[in-house]
């Protein structure tokens, strides 16, 4: 647990990343930074590795829906 | 204008199927198939979803949904609507949309492109879109607990029965599609082997070396993929090599359930994930490409539209047109399990209530054009050529040379060596019999794709898509193994609390094995099924995901209802009597036909009497008869499923229509959005 200043806008670059991460559901750090600076200005974030656990195991963890 | 654009498109539609109505004889295109599909699409997506939104559902753009409300920057999140379209899509669209138009080609193109196209329009989308609002007006509930909260906690129950059964059958037989494809050839066994170190090393990557850089180890993920499936033709043409990845259908079985239950007990992040990752690239950047080509080839389709199969004497399965065709076809036309992914993560993205038209609607009008270029590229190839591939080995007389007189019986010229040849083209030693769909697929794929790109690269190509295919099913067996896994550890914990700890190393490892020993069992059966497996598995899918769409209906129907829509309930409750007409139908031929090829009781006679008198050995006789015993008591479970379910919704709807029940459902409170303005 860390403070993290608010992250800078997004390049065109880091835009198209954040598509394929969001589309392909995979955890999106930038957003959660930008998501915990707008709504919970000054609280301790996860650090990147800790984020990237908790997503993958609460999306995976109870067995991921899917279809055939 | 916007009108003139409208009649326009609707004329276009129109037109294309006056085409495909006139045609007679001659080979027709791909285009018109396509037109027709599109203009309907879009018709129906203009008027129809737009009816069912304001109308039925009365959809609100001011009402601040679950993603705005309990945003947590995780599973909560305001989604962009394109964004989430697209995610929605990759979750919905699996092997299911492929394989099922395949096997029903053997009826011709014309009875799988009707049901594809108006089945979506008027039911598939309809579901996923109602079902889709209910859990986003319930913070993102899943179908179980909606079935639990607005009809009864009895048909919570059975409903989550349902799943877990169907579950089981749907993994057996896309574990049946793999190993078809699979068995006997080096190559395949090899690229697809090579998938599971390349996703654990990716696995790795993103959890160790450079945690959370998802993107670039997928990235790395696919190049190593590429490289796998080159080096596997030099393993196919070694001759140390090929024989240590030539296996059988029954190793390959083995092998697929020994991987089942190592990859649900590992943890998620280690192979799943990063699985996921890479099929759901590999899946969306394939179908684009499928859809390129197939618009830039414009295949003329050789299959007529209508073929002497439409009386049930098929080779590929058993069974007449109606109810068979819409019971090969479920996922495409309309398929159950979406009511899973659509009351899953997507409600807890949905920006503003006005997009979940277009991700529940529209991303099911996606999977049906999936479906229609899956169709395209199985009616393209040369029909003789078609049902070698397809027909069991037994119905083909086992060798190429028999191949070809039984399939001039059945009315379509092929000579030996154009099946030879076509082995050959794909770097493959046979494609005799290959049944289960995915390997006529690939060779479809194959055919259009060298079409762009010239006819060098065909065994590659052909190999790229057994590999596409067999990595997003493998994805599933491991999350599929997975969520049934839970389902039963949630049931076993109501005998001894312990075994339901989902933590607890004992209980996962049992529960595991018991989920894979299930679905292992199936997948056993048909393998060693001398009629191929297909036969008897496939339909027992699709009717079980038909029944997973009717229990959708009803909860959809309920919702209505309960929402004082009433007058509206038919918009669910006419696909509802037709999935109810078509599964019981297929249900009830399935186990007591006449027919051995089709009646599971009556294969129990046959193969008793061919015991009797010496014709099968008694002990793989007694396998046999309990097996076909055990399907028949299945296929009665789901019917019998879906009427109790159907009786207990009816008694809720009547309650609310005559008065004695108030119209009430378990929506969440209004609030007022922030995008509102």
């Amino acid at each position: 647990m860390r403070v993290e200043p608010a992250p800078a806008p997004l390049g065109y670059w880091s835009r198209a990343l954040a598509v394929l991460r969001q589309v392909s559901g995979m955890p999106d750090y930038q957003r959660y930074l930008a998501h915990m600076a707008e709504r919970h200005g000054g609280c301790p974030v996860l650090s990147e590795r800790e984020f990237f656990d908790q997503y993958v195991n609460a999306r995976y963890g109870n067995g991921a829906s899917r279809c055939c | 204008m916007n009108r003139l654009l409208w009649l326009l498109v609707s004329l276009v539609g129109a037109a294309a199927w006056g085409v495909i109505a006139l045609h007679r004889g001659e080979t027709i295109n791909a285009a018109w198939l396509v037109l027709a599909a599109v203009g309907t699409y879009l018709v129906g997506y203009r008027f129809y979803s737009r009816f069912l939104a304001d109308r039925v559902l009365g959809i609100d753009p001011r009402r601040a949904t679950p993603a705005e409300r309990l945003n947590n920057g995780r599973d909560f999140v305001p989604t962009g609507r394109w964004v989430l379209f697209g995610h929605h899509f990759a979750a919905i669209a699996g092997a299911g949309p492929l394989v099922g138009p395949v096997l029903a080609a053997q009826f011709g193109w014309l009875p799988g492109t009707i049901w594809i196209v108006f089945g979506v329009v008027l039911g598939g989308a309809v579901q996923d879109f109602v079902i889709l609002f209910g859990s986003m007006r319930r913070n993102g509930k899943s179908l179980g607990q909606m079935a639990k909260e607005e009809i009864g906690p009895i048909t919570g129950m059975i409903a989550m029965l349902a799943i877990l059964a169907i579950m089981i059958i749907l993994l057996a037989v896309l574990a049946l599609v793999v190993t078809n494809a699979m068995k006997d050839s080096p190559w395949g066994v090899f690229s697809i082997l090579c998938t599971v170190p390349i996703a654990i090393g990716m696995g790795i990557w993103m959890k160790v070396i450079r945690p959370g850089k998802t993107v670039e180890a997928t990235v790395a993920g696919i190049v190593l993929l590429v490289l796998a499936l080159v080096a596997g033709r030099y393993v196919a043409q070694s001759p140390t090599l090929a024989p240590l990845f030539t296996k059988g259908g029954v190793a390959i079985a083995w092998g697929l359930m020994i991987y089942g239950f190592i990859a649900s007990v590992l943890p998620v992040w280690l192979l799943l994930a990063p699985r996921d990752y890479l099929s759901t690239f590999m899946k969306v950047g394939t179908v684009v490409l499928l859809a390129i080509g197939i618009l830039v080839v414009l295949p003329p389709l050789r299959m007529p539209a209508l073929t002497q199969f439409i009386d049930g004497s098929g080779p590929v399965f058993a069974g007449k047109l109606f109810p068979f065709a819409f019971i090969t076809i479920a996922c495409g036309a309309i398929s159950g399990f979406h009511a899973l992914v659509s009351s899953g993560t997507t409600p807890k993205m949905i920006r503003r209530e006005s997009d979940a038209r277009l991700i529940g609607y529209g991303g099911m009008l996606t999977e049906s054009f999936v479906a229609i270029m899956a169709l395209c590229a199985a009616t393209a190839l040369d029909p003789g050529l078609y049902f070698s591939i397809n027909a069991p080995l037994a119905a083909l007389g086992g060798t190429v040379e028999n191949a070809a007189l039984h399939i001039r019986d059945w009315g379509f010229v092929v000579t030996p060596d154009q099946i030879r040849g076509l082995a050959q083209s794909v770097g493959e030693s046979t494609l005799l019999g290959r049944v289960g769909g995915a390997p006529s697929l690939a060779v479809g794929m194959a055919s259009i794709f060298s079409g762009v790109f010239g006819q060098h690269l065909m065994s590659l190509w052909y190999h790229f898509a057994i590999m596409f295919e067999a990595l997003f099913i493998l994805t599933t067996l491991d999350a599929g193994t997975r969520v049934g896994r839970f389902m039963l550890q949630e049931l076993l914990g109501h005998l001894y609390a312990p075994l339901g700890r989902t933590s607890w190393y004992p209980s996962v490892i049992l529960s595991s094995a018991l989920v894979v020993a299930a679905w292992g069992w199936f997948l056993l059966q048909g393998v060693l099924d001398p009629l191929g497996g297909i036969n008897s598995l496939w339909p027992l899918f699709g009717i079980s995901n038909q029944l997973l769409a009717a229990v959708a209906l009803c909860v959809g129907t309920t919702l209505i209802i309960k929402a004082g829509k009433g007058r509206y309930a038919w918009v669910t409750m006419a696909p509802l009597a037709w999935l109810l007409a078509v599964t019981l139908t297929a249900g009830w031929q399935k186990i007591f036909a006449a027919d051995p090829r089709l009646g599971f009781l009556s294969h129990a006679r046959d193969t008793a009497a061919k015991v009797a008198a010496g014709a099968i050995q008694g002990s793989t006789g007694a396998r046999m008869i309990f097996n076909d015993r055990l399907d028949a008591l299945l296929a009665g479970l789901f019917m019998g499923t879906v009427v109790v379910l159907l009786l207990a919704s009816a008694r809720e709807w009547l309650a609310v229509l005559r008065g004695r029940k108030r119209a009430e459902s378990k929506e969440t409170v209004f609030v007022e959005s922030v995008y509102a303005s």
